[in-house]
């Protein structure tokens, strides 16, 4: 299997280099493209196959949120990680996927890469295209697209609402819809809620 | 970069017949004969080297001279994106709905249903591209405008400086998208979701009037975020500077 493209955004130097070394690990000959500023990532479009995105905490200042929300929903199929040893700040949790905390061991970090790339031995592959809900996400969509927030989905699904993101981040990676009117659609193609219920819904 | 000033405008739109709705927001229209880019811009009086970026960076999405479009000036860019505005609501906006409300209606009962729904659906977006363009049309550009004037004109005064800090462009770029997620959504939903339609021609013209739409409007993003605004900027740079 291949790995899908990487980007690594970080200004220092030595994390990308040892980053860099460790995804050579997982596999021979990476595409692997390296910025150490913001402004250098080029954007991403929509119909491209998706990038795993590697940003460390030293960009994320506060003049950075937007720019990098802003990054983040050109393509949402793309997968972002956190290097970071701390708590990510608030505004940008929505983003990160995973998150890497670059003092664990050698060992630690390539488990966590072979988790993210999905290539461990046994786990379903993530990037298979696998179009078919959980369970669990077949209700979250359903509360999604009855026009319910993040905060009202977790209180009626006894789930956190940093659990309720997540779910909602695969339900557009694997329908490929990214709207709340798109997913309330689909809904209502596959019997999930009701053409009532969606006009009822007032989204 | 594919096509040069000698090239024959009848050879380009061979090439590419998508580069038709480019040609048109330069007042071109078919039935050039064997004319060629420097004959038909000087015949018409186009900006030649302006013409050549824009069809070819539209042509080959890698090809974007930044710098070289930065030079060019604004009122050229202004010009052609508020035409491509135009395009899209006047134009290729009703063709979609046109014909997304065909085929609802040759669709048979259980399926006009899921069509009704998607009629919804692209009205809603519909609404959305309107308000982004007119936003821009009555806000963001007259005051680009504006203050280029000012500048060009050398009549800056206190108020423009005002106008600057209150509102810089910058508030606008930040926040400024390509207006397509739910067309992205839209074309996913006919290609993977909706039942097979009686009219298949009908189907696919929908799907790819829906392409172009897209990347016509990625086009267009594209020179507003990445010259249009950075113009704007540097434009408020000089006002500052100007009035220290
Ligand atoms: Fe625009
Ligand atoms: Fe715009």
């Amino acid at each position: 299997m291949t790995l899908p493209k990487t980007i690594i955004l970080s200004r220092n130097t030595l994390a990308i280099r040892g980053l860099v070394q460790l995804i050579h690990v997982l596999q021979p000959d990476p595409k692997i493209e390296t910025y150490s500023s913001l402004q250098q990532v080029p954007s991403f479009q929509q119909n491209e196959e998706e990038v795993l995105v590697f940003i460390s905490q030293e960009c994320f200042t506060r003049n950075s949120y937007v720019r990098l929300e802003k990054m983040y929903h050109q393509n949402p199929r793309n997968c972002f990680v956190a290097l970071t040893a701390e708590q990510i700040p608030e505004q940008l949790q929505v983003i990160f996927e995973h998150t890497i905390n670059p003092n664990e061991s050698e060992n630690q970090i390539l488990d966590q890469l072979r988790n993210i790339y999905g290539i461990q031995e046994g786990s379903a592959a993530k990037y298979s295209g696998n179009t078919t809900l959980s369970e669990r996400e077949t209700e979250v969509l359903r509360t999604v697209a009855l026009g319910m927030t993040n905060k009202e989905i977790s209180d009626t699904l006894y789930i956190s609402t940093h659990t309720v993101i997540t779910h909602r981040k695969n339900i557009t990676a694997k329908l490929g819809i990214k709207t709340i009117a798109g997913l309330a659609v689909y809904a209502v193609l596959n019997g999930i809620i009701t053409a009532d219920e969606m006009e009822n819904s007032n989204l | 970069m594919e096509f040069t000033i000698h090239s024959k405008l009848a050879d380009i739109i061979h090439r590419n017949y998508l580069l038709l709705p480019v040609l048109n927001r330069f007042d071109i229209q078919l039935g050039f004969g064997d004319r060629t880019v420097e004959q038909l811009c000087m015949e018409k009086g186009i900006h030649t080297d302006f013409f050549l970026v824009m069809i070819n960076s539209f042509h080959d999405h890698d090809y974007f001279p930044q710098e070289r479009l930065l030079s060019f000036p604004l009122e050229l860019i202004l010009e052609y994106t508020r035409k491509s505005h135009r395009f899209y609501l006047d134009f290729k906006v009703p063709q979609i709905e046109n014909m997304i409300q065909q085929l609802s209606e040759s669709a048979d009962a259980p399926l006009r249903k899921h069509f009704i729904l998607i009629e919804k659906f692209f009205a809603q977006y519909k609404a959305e591209l309107i308000e982004h363009i007119q936003e821009e049309e009555n806000n963001i550009y007259p005051y680009i405008t504006t203050i280029d004037k000012a500048v060009n004109r050398g009549t800056i005064t206190p108020q423009h400086v005002v106008l600057i800090e209150k509102n810089p462009i910058k508030t606008y770029a930040d926040r400024h998208d390509n207006v397509e997620d739910k067309l992205y959504d839209l074309k996913n939903l006919i290609i993977k979701y909706l039942p097979p339609s009686q009219n298949n021609t009908l189907s696919n013209s929908l799907l790819v009037e829906l392409f172009r739409l897209e990347r016509d409007l990625n086009d267009h993003a594209r020179m507003e975020d990445k010259v249009l605004f950075p113009m704007v900027q540097k434009i408020e740079n000089q006002i500052r500077k100007n009035v220290l």
